[in-house]
């Protein structure tokens, strides 16, 4: 069982869509030992694992990066045993994600301190975020206020190019949505039995807890080493006019529906149904229904004919596309914690220049065999799906022109296909236990 | 015709590693000149010792995937790698293919299991395959769409 | 560069060495042991060999203090991860036969610490090249097959109608071995000018 007082909130459960406002805050350190005095003391207001016997009006997280903890003063011979690709941060690993940080916003480099609210209500987190600016503005806790990005959910679940998105994550052993069929891993019990689905080891999410390999991940040393997880921050701009723009176009094209281009790319449907169960036409009923909306796997459609090979959420989490009932995708599974940005491109609108966007935020005990095979293997890349070099339709490599087959008698080809995310920014964290940040000022 | 592997393990003279992998370093990409050769693998290698049974020498492993018989491409590449193969132990030059050959056969490696990913074919297919398979898929690319006589057109364009 | 070489030198004892040499004409024969392996499709290629005996520069003399050992020379395409990953989460039992009396080995079960072995195990690759660098194995697989069925296919060059039927027939068939580029998509295929018949 993992301990919930002292694993922070929002990583093995979301907190939901009833705290649909949030506002991330980045912080530098200015002098560290004023510094892990705060971050200590934030060890109190941090919102936990714990149950609520209601619903607070916002929460509360704290990460760092490897930046943030060099500037904390930790002994060498701790941050000596972080993960390389932590200690890296983001930007030195452009090639293999894919990213140009040439271009990315000035204010989304070199990133150090991260706290985020989430709030039931605009006001909550308005009010909420006024004291921990104002706190930070003073200057006499070592920390100074950056940068503050705002983000706020979107009607009906859904993101700026009009898809429902996360509502499929990792069911978690002992923890969260292991009934839920799909979430998990498929295995059969004995061969030609029916697949059944088991949940994720809850040590591919939080150090200091058996995972997928029966042992436990590499970790930090104490106070760092459980209760924890590493997250991926990336801010992602959408290009929403144009990826509505191309998709009237290439199915002008192809003389296709738009609703059926645009799913051919993503893999579901907008409401969420997906391409392998629903193949002709949506199902709002079937996007909208948990239980339901991800019991599917790809061993049925090995040619793509109803979910194409590259298609995102098949490239994404490919479930047991690459054979082996899943066997190769098990310990590559990442939690999403992000949420969209700006205000919403009303249908038809053109272009307004507004930035908008997701947050994309995932979590999970190591980074390099995580989100980064994902993104660099599965996205970037298209040889593990048969396809070559053919990236992502939606978040294949920044200014990338591709194409993307539609498998079919005949196939179509949407092409070219010019990428419409762009990153921002960004870096990778770690969110400390507890523990570790009350154990700051001694380190 | 598939592949024939070849992997030959000699040792280096005395005191000759720094040299070789210097050797290696400054080779100019030598096997794009020895035709037939579809992977190669050069490096210095030194196994972990025995304990208590003192140093190990140092090493060159040659190893390479080639079409054909060996002889010929052991004569080309031996042209080519001179510079690195010039620091192992009685290596006759490159000048008589008929010694290079036999000096590398006393080295050779016999690879007991393989594996193979891909079907056999020569370098030279291989990458007029991969050139159709290129062309191909931009004429799907560009013509996805297209009525027939357009698509007709292009095809007769192409 | 697509692919990634690895070179692991593992020290094994005589009995060991004994059998795999013993074992190496069974596996060799049907599918049982190459086919998984083969369906690996990011593996290029993986061999292995035992060296009894290590020469010296004196030529006839051996080097008594190299170990007997298990030389693997492998190069695939992805990340060195998802390789060690699929030894140990799809052919297992594979890699022990291989592996078990190695000196250290950990058993083959587990990712991490057969991902340490490999890598305590592990020499450097000075010098590495492939004839065709952006085309992994599969895409070599694949071409290899769309040029059989290329050289099959009968398009009618004259009837557009015909030929229309006959191309979306072919690309229905091939459609799995194709993966369709944009036109300005940079780099040149490999092979230079080829002519499409």
């Amino acid at each position: 069982m993992i301990d919930v007082a002292d694993l922070q909130g929002g990583i093995v459960r979301g907190y939901g869509r009833r705290f649909g406002f949030a506002r991330h805050l980045f912080t530098r350190i200015r002098e560290p030992a004023s510094a892990r005095m705060f971050l200590s003391a934030m060890a109190g207001p941090v919102t936990t694992e714990e149950e609520w016997a209601g619903h607070p009006p916002t929460t509360l997280n704290v990460a760092l990066s490897f930046r943030a903890l060099e500037a904390l003063g930790l002994p060498a011979a701790l941050l000596d045993r972080f993960p390389p690709e932590f200690r890296c941060g983001m930007a030195h690993r452009a090639e293999r994600l894919g990213d140009d940080p040439r271009t990315w916003d000035d204010d989304l480099r070199d990133l150090e301190v991260l706290l985020v609210v989430h709030a039931q209500s605009a006001q909550a987190l308005a009010e909420e975020c006024a004291g921990w600016e104002r706190a930070l503005d003073r200057g006499d806790h070592g920390l100074q206020l950056a940068h503050v990005q705002e983000a706020g959910l979107l009607g009906e679940q859904r993101e700026h190019f009009g898809f429902t998105d996360g509502f499929s994550q990792p069911a978690i052993e002992g923890v969260a949505r292991e009934e839920i069929r799909g979430q998990g891993i498929p295995y059969r019990r004995r061969p030609l039995a029916p697949v059944r689905w088991r949940a994720v080891k809850p040590g591919e999410f939080v150090l200091g807890y058996v995972d997928e390999d029966r042992g436990l991940a590499p970790a930090p040393p104490a106070p760092f080493h459980r209760n924890a997880t590493f997250m991926v921050w990336r801010k992602l701009r959408q290009d929403v006019a144009g990826f509505r723009a191309q998709i009237a176009e290439q199915a002008r094209r192809l003389g296709l529906g738009e609703e059926l281009v645009a799913a051919k790319l993503v893999g579901r449907w907008r409401d969420g149904s997906p391409l392998v169960l629903r193949p002709d036409a949506p199902d709002r009923e079937l996007g909208y229904d948990k239980e339901r909306a991800n019991d599917f796997r790809y061993g049925n459609d090995p040619l793509g004919l109803r979910c194409p090979r590259g298609a995102h959420v098949r490239r994404t989490n490919p479930r047991d596309a690459l054979g082996w009932e899943g066997r190769l995708t098990a310990r590559h599974r990442i939690l999403r914690r992000g949420m969209p940005y700006g205000p919403e491109l009303p249908p038809g609108a053109e272009d307004d220049g507004v930035d908008r966007g997701l947050l994309f935020v995932c979590m999970q005990a190591s980074i390099a065999r995580q989100f980064e095979i994902v993104q660099s293997q599965w996205c970037n890349d298209g040889n593990a799906f048969g396809l070559g070099a053919q990236p992502d339709p939606i978040t294949g490599p920044a200014g990338g022109i591709a194409a993307h087959m539609i498998e079919g008698a005949p196939p179509q080809v949407v092409s070219p296909l010019r990428s419409c995310v762009e990153c921002r920014g960004g870096e990778y964290f770690f969110v400390p236990s507890i523990a570790a940040l009350r154990a700051l000022p001694g380190l | 015709m598939g592949l024939t592997p070849f992997v030959v393990l000699a040792p280096l003279r005395a005191g000759e590693a720094a040299a070789a992998r210097a050797a290696i370093a400054a080779l100019d990409e030598p096997f794009a000149r020895v035709p037939g050769t579809h992977l190669a693998r050069l490096q210095v290698l030194r196994p972990p010792p025995r304990r208590f049974r003192g140093r190990t020498g140092h090493y060159l492993l040659l190893a390479a995937d080639h079409d054909g018989p060996a002889e010929p491409w052991l004569a080309a590449a031996a042209r080519e790698l001179e510079p690195v193969l010039a620091h192992c132990a009685f290596f006759p030059g490159a000048a008589d293919a008929a010694e290079v050959a036999r000096w590398a056969r006393a080295r050779e490696v016999r690879v007991g299991f393989s594996v193979i990913g891909s079907p056999g074919a020569t370098v030279k297919e291989v990458g007029d395959a991969l050139a159709l398979r290129a062309r191909l898929a931009r004429f799907a690319a560009e013509t996805a769409g297209l009525d027939d006589a357009a698509l007709h057109a292009a095809w007769r364009a192409r | 560069m697509r692919a990634t070489p690895l070179t692991v030198l593992s020290p094994i004892p005589w009995w060991w060495a004994l059998w795999i040499r013993l074992t190496w004409p069974v596996a060799r024969i049907g599918n049982v042991v190459v086919g998984p392996l083969r369906r690996l499709s990011f593996i290029h290629f993986a061999r292995w060999a035992v060296i009894s005996r290590w020469p010296t520069d004196r030529q006839t003399r051996r080097d008594r203090a190299a170990p007997r050992s298990l030389l693997f020379l492998t190069s695939f395409d992805g990340s060195d991860i998802q390789y060690i990953e699929a030894f140990v989460r799809v052919v297992p039992w594979r890699i022990n036969g291989l592996y078990f009396g190695a000196k250290g080995f950990p058993g083959p079960r587990r990712f991490g610490p057969v991902a340490r072995f490999i890598d305590g195990q592990s020499h450097p690759v000075d010098h590495f090249w492939m004839a065709y660098p952006e085309a992994s194995t599969t895409m070599v697989a694949q071409a290899l097959e769309l040029r059989d069925a290329y050289a099959a296919a009968r398009f009618d060059d004259d009837d557009p109608a015909r030929f229309a039927a006959q191309w979306r027939a072919f690309l229905t068939e091939v459609q799995e071995w194709l993966s369709p580029s944009a036109p300005a998509s940079g780099a040149q295929p490999p092979g230079g000018e080829t002519p499409w018949a």
